[in-house]
């Protein structure tokens, strides 16, 4: 039987037998979400009433403007670091300050080809300190990391604030502004015109980025670091582009700083506490859009001018602005919810409802998986083509934590084509012979190999490069990304992967699902994205860690048939733990028991399952090996 | 760059650098305290350390009561507002334990402005709770009576901090909820009462800290901040989670900056720091790494 399906406008030819002839395009076109309107309305409701600022607000509110967009870049740079990477940089202050001090000093009296240099310059020297501070999370993360940039920022602030040959000391210098132009266009519009145009080229170039492919990486870089490794992201090199793109925005803050004020303003402005406030401010906007940063940093900026005739203490004011964002932040999925509740009748709910993925799911389980795309398709060649298969061996592979041996001694080798299944119970060191074998735990003794090439030192991700894939215990995926961002993480801008990912995603059974955040898909199907994301990769070895765990036993099934017939076509080796001994019996040739971190027995699943200690492990007895 | 030392100089600055380091110890153990509960760094210190000092000030120098009751009153002040955010730290679980460390400085925010409104409008240095006269010169350095007040202080409190903690029944349940608020509530642990109970604590040791400190930083809030900053970076030395480790730390803190700024090796100005600044870099970094490598071992 042959029939057509759907799918994302292109269709796909199913079919029975072996071979099917047809035009079908073999690559399925890709179904990229759309953009709704409503998520154009405050980009331009900010761009609007900044346009309109220029013309209509008297020269004082201007002035407070470009202030407030210095304020949205220190956000914007520090948006970054927080969404993508969960890190609360506390210097961001000392950074804008460091920029502007630097700038100012330096250009002051100087030609315009001069002052552009001192730009350039000023802004690269708060990317060096932003990127030097980045790389401490390649060691240190969360709290600690905060505190390390905390004490960047006390050595800008004591230290390098106090270096007249650098930054001109505490007191600054003046910088050039522009003249006016006519009678209407004074220095401070001028001035709002040129950081506004900057902000908007900025926002432009972000909003670009996020469309890109890279925006994926970064998050899986910062919220599954395990996960990035999985899929072959360097992470320091996220890190440094991160880490240097929030410097750049935050240089260029710390550069208008001291163009719109005609001087930096003084350091306590860019002390401690204003880093916080600054951070406040991609917190308080709720790390979606850069459209709600410049707005939390319009209000952050108007706020203290509309109270200013009631004298409110400043801590005070900063205190109230902080506890507001911090609170507006932490409920605004309910206030955002209870608007939406406000604004929509009960079946438009449901309706996008259904729009956002629970008709997906419903489909999901209505399809069984195997059946979705036929073994074979004309065409087809290329996205299964078999790479160039070498073994992966571990040979004599130790891992020690102190006096506890987690693995000792142990020889595994899976060549191409082969199955193999490690069994064991818990704390046997199945997972530790994994990480080791993976790059994620360096081994006490013994080497890994990849075909000739000696892979032991290699980091994880570079072991990911040359041809090992991996699945987790505990799917390590982005939960803000969408199943289609997740899969397409780590891969290299090559539409032939592009391609082949999204015919593995047809293949089980999780296409449908594309376009829907990981955190609202079922545990098991978790499980089949991850698979999608190894294998996309063409991966010579592939190491899936407790593959069916949480799946039902028709998913079991299903899995077990795709995984027979596309390792059969492609030739890959396959190492996988698995305490089901049904799924273990099913796809695996050659079975490896571990007890206490060594090998009990390894062999062809009927002879290992007939040794008598094997039996004995799995009652419960104690053995001795 | 160095200058010729001489043994005075050298004990001079090193009786300095301890003597600044007791000042950061005194923060230090307000922010140690809190953190060994529910693992959230706690800015409110300073802001409480302002205030209790404020309070202190304000009961004995427009009040006129006497120097112990106003100490009191203070520390009291302070252990209530501990507790009050103890309560908050509650109703916060679901938060990001960054948001609420966020929150905690809001805290002193809302102190600094308190205290500047009952505060008058000039710099003031509370009085001595060991009184305002009195000591004795060690080598080029007099050392007052409350400094060594301080210094005694703070060693008692560490010492009776470590054996809380360590050696009794609410340290093995304050330990318990550290590791695992979620088991340690069902073993039957009164959660809710050893998070408010613990930050009441820290309130009232941030409180203290302050009484003892503002005598030489005056009550300027933003003096008082950077005292914190410090303890904060001496306190990382033992990971926040040892009193001792953090008395040790703030003292290491103190003694570079004696040391940088106090003649011995002399960089230029403003760079006195930055042998505190290596000091905090080396320790956020041991402290960090340790606890990846025990979390990697863990898992």
């Amino acid at each position: 039987m042959i029939g057509t399906r759907r799918n994302g406008g292109a269709a796909v030819a199913e079919q029975d037998g072996d071979a099917v002839t047809g035009d079908a395009p073999a690559k399925p076109a890709k179904a990229g979400p759309t953009l709704p309107v409503t998520r154009l309305v405050l980009p331009t409701l900010v761009f609007c009433l900044g346009l309109a600022g220029e013309f209509i607000l008297p020269n004082h509110l201007t002035y407070a403007a470009s202030t407030a967009l210095c304020y949205g870049l220190v956000g914007l740079g520090l948006y970054l670091p927080l969404a993508a990477l969960r890190e609360l940089p506390l210097n961001g202050a000392a950074l804008a300050g460091l920029a502007a001090y630097f700038f100012a000093f330096h250009a002051h009296g100087g030609q315009a080809g001069k002052t552009a240099l001192r730009v350039i310059v000023g802004v690269g020297l708060c990317m060096a300190v932003s990127v030097a501070g980045g790389l401490a999370s390649l060691v240190v993360t969360g709290l600690y990391f905060s505190v390390a940039s905390l004490v960047v920022q006390i050595g800008i602030e004591k230290v390098v604030f106090s270096m007249g040959w650098l930054t001109g000391g505490a007191s600054g210098r003046g910088v050039a502004q522009p003249d006016p132009i006519n009678g209407f266009f004074t220095t401070t519009r001028v001035v709002f015109l040129i950081a506004s145009l900057t902000c908007l080229a900025i926002t432009l170039g972000m909003w670009r980025v996020k469309k890109t492919k890279i925006l994926a990486n970064w998050v899986m870089t910062g919220h599954q670091p395990e996960g990035a490794d999985a899929v072959g992201v360097r992470r320091w090199a996220q890190k440094v582009v991160i880490f240097g793109l929030s410097g750049l925005l935050i240089g260029v803050a710390g550069v208008l700083f001291a163009f719109v004020n005609g001087t930096p303003p003084p350091p306590p402005q860019f002390g401690v506490i204003w880093s916080v406030i600054f951070l406040a401010i991609p917190i308080a906007s709720g790390m979606r859009t850069a459209s709600a940063v410049w707005a939390v940093a319009a209000v952050f900026t108007a706020l203290p001018i509309v109270l200013e005739s009631h004298h409110i203490n400043p801590n005070l004011l900063s205190g109230s602005i902080l506890l507001v964002a911090l609170i507006a932040s932490q409920s605004q999925e309910a206030v955002m919810a209870r608007i939406r509740n406000l604004r929509r009748q009960p079946e438009v709910i449901e309706e996008i409802a259904l729009k956002e993925g629970h008709h997906a799911l419903e489909e999901l389980h209505e399809k069984p998986v195997a059946a979705t795309v036929p073994a074979t398709v004309k065409g087809e060649v290329d996205l299964r083509a078999p790479k160039q298969g070498r073994a992966l061996v571990g040979t004599d592979i130790g891992v020690h934590f102190g006096g506890v041996k987690a693995v000792d001694g142990v020889n595994v080798r899976v060549g191409p084509g082969q199955r193999v299944a490690i069994v064991g119970a818990n704390g046997a060191g199945k997972t530790t012979l994994f990480n080791a074998l993976n790059g994620f735990v360096p081994p006490t003794t013994g080497t890994v190999q990849l075909g000739d090439l000696d892979i032991t030192g290699m980091p994880a991700y570079a072991r990911i490069r040359q041809g090992l894939g991996r699945t987790f215990q505990l799917p390590r995926l982005a939960d803000i990304l969408t199943v289609r961002q997740n899969i397409y993480a780590g891969q290299a801008q090559d539409n032939d992967l592009v391609a082949r990912a999204d015919w593995l995603m047809e293949r089980f059974g999780v296409a449908a699902l594309a376009d829907i955040p990981i955190q609202v898909v079922p545990f098991g199907t978790r499980r089949k994205v991850e698979i999608v994301r190894a294998l996309a990769r063409r991966p010579e070895v592939l190491l899936i860690d407790e593959p069916v765990s949480g799946l039902e036993d028709e998913e079991v099934n299903e899995l077990i048939e795709v995984m027979l017939d596309l390792q059969a076509a492609e030739g890959w080796g396959l190492l996988l733990i698995e305490h089901d001994l049904r799924f273990v019996t099913s796809i695996a040739e050659q079975m490896m028991v571990m007890v206490d971190g060594k090998v009990l027995t390894e062999g062809s699943i009927n002879d290992v399952l007939a040794d008598e200690r094997v039996r004995q492990v799995y009652l419960g007895e104690v053995v001795s090996v | 760059m160095v200058v010729g030392v001489t043994a005075s100089v050298f004990e001079s600055a090193v009786i300095i650098g301890i003597f600044t380091g007791t000042i950061y110890a005194m923060m230090a153990l307000g922010i140690v305290a809190s953190f060994r509960i529910n693992r959230v760094v706690n800015l409110g210190i300073p802001g409480l350390a302002v205030f209790g000092a404020t309070i202190y000030f304000h009961m004995s120098n427009v009040w006129g009561a006497p120097v112990i009751v106003a100490l009191f009153g203070g520390v009291a002040v302070g252990a209530a507002i501990g507790a009050l955010l103890g309560l908050c730290n509650l109703k916060m679980t679901q938060w990001p334990r960054g948001f609420v460390m966020i929150f905690t400085l809001t805290v002193t925010l809302f102190l600094f402005g308190w205290s500047d409104k009952i505060l008058p409008p000039i710099q003031i240095s509370p009085a001595s709770p060991f009184g305002d006269k009195g000591g004795f010169k060690v080598a080029l350095t007099f050392v007052s009576n409350h400094q060594i007040g301080t210094f005694i202080t703070a060693i008692v409190v560490t010492l009776l901090m470590g054996w809380v903690v360590s050696k009794t029944r609410i340290g093995i349940y304050v330990r318990a909820i550290y590791d695992d608020g979620d088991s340690a509530a069902t073993l039957g642990i009164p959660l809710g009462y050893f998070v408010v109970g613990v930050w009441a604590v820290a309130g009232a040791l941030a409180a203290l800290a302050g009484i003892l400190v503002s005598p030489r930083t005056t009550l300027d809030p933003y003096l008082i901040l950077f005292v914190s900053i410090w303890a904060l970076a001496g306190s990382i030395l033992g990971g926040l989670e040892s009193f001792g480790v953090a008395f040790v730390g703030s003292i290491l803190v103190g003694l570079s900056q004696g040391i940088l700024g106090g003649g011995i090796i002399h960089l230029g100005p403003g760079l006195e720091n930055l042998g505190a600044i290596a000091v905090v870099a080396v320790a956020v970094f041991y402290a960090g790494v340790k606890r990846r490598d025990l979390a990697h071992i863990q898992t």
